[in-house]
């Protein structure tokens, strides 16, 4: 059975208003230990995008006064979570973004769902599950312990 | 005010073999919630990095079987303790990456001291805000 989007993403994004300063950016994403946070406009619709590429361009600045539409890298792309997985990959690939915004196109707006980054992705194709965790931890425990 | 690499860097740094198969690269960094791991060699020198990107790009081939050194990529950049902060982040725009490996002295030194990751960095602009809300 092919995977799809809503499969491997992760659901809910933090999100702010065009208005937000950097400063609160920042720290909404070191806060929240997150990469990304999603700019949305006055209808909570999908408006651009702020990683921390688009934060150290303005280390050396006065971040209380730049609003976060100032910086913001606009997105545009349209990614439904039934589509598979492939699809976003090869998307992702293509144009190069690694952080891809998951919109419901059954709500008929671009509120934003969930997201998909290269590290869901990674975490997939791992094998892992989250409850494997400890044992994977524990098996490297025992091996090192042997040496 | 930081004004050094060595002020915001993180010291060590995960690192994985070269012949290590792609899908145990992939474990290594979701276990430890990194979107990159450092690879060397037997004798422990840098050969380059593999990020979640990288991994990304293998997705469909048979990652049990790809090695790391099929998939790394070999053109990493360096920066040093001593580095001032705003030549670092400048290589890190210039060049559109979110870490740099710290080495040590080069090129008499090139053991893997630490990481300047992105996210040190925009805490440390938190921080900085913060400190000046008070």
């Amino acid at each position: 059975m092919s995977i799809r989007v809503c499969d491997i993403m992760h659901n809910g994004v933090i999100t702010c208003s065009c208005e937000e300063s950097l400063r609160n950016v920042a720290a909404m994403l070191s806060d929240n230990q997150f990469r990304s946070v999603v700019v949305v406009n006055e209808n909570g619709e999908v408006w651009g995008l702020i990683t921390y590429m688009e934060l150290l361009a303005h280390f050396q600045e006065d971040a209380g006064v730049i609003q976060a539409c100032q910086v913001m890298r606009p997105y545009r792309i349209e990614v439904d979570p039934q589509w598979p997985i492939e699809k976003a990959i090869e998307l992702m690939n293509k144009l190069k973004y690694y952080h891809l915004i998951i919109v419901d196109p059954h709500v008929g707006t671009r509120w934003p769902v969930g997201m998909l980054t290269s590290f869901d992705v990674v975490r997939y194709m791992s094998h892992l599950e989250s409850g494997h965790f400890a044992s994977f931890l524990k098996l490297h425990r025992q091996e090192s312990a042997g040496h | 005010m930081t004004d050094k690499a060595k002020d915001l860097m993180r010291r060590g740094a995960i690192t994985c073999n070269e012949d290590m198969s792609v899908r145990s690269v992939a474990q290594i960094m979701v276990v430890n919630r990194l979107r990159y791991t450092v690879v060397i060699n037997k004798q422990c020198e840098l050969k380059g990095i593999i990020s979640a990107d990288s991994i990304l790009r293998a997705y469909a081939k048979d990652i049990d079987s790809l090695r790391a050194k099929d998939i790394l990529d070999t053109c990493t950049f360096t920066t040093t303790p001593a580095t001032p902060l705003q030549e670092a982040i400048a290589l890190m725009k210039k060049r559109k990456i979110e870490h740099l490996i710290v080495v040590g002295d080069p090129p008499r030194d090139r053991s893997v001291l630490g990481i300047l990751h992105a996210s040190d960095i925009v805490r440390s602009m938190a921080q900085r805000v913060k400190g000046e809300g008070i």
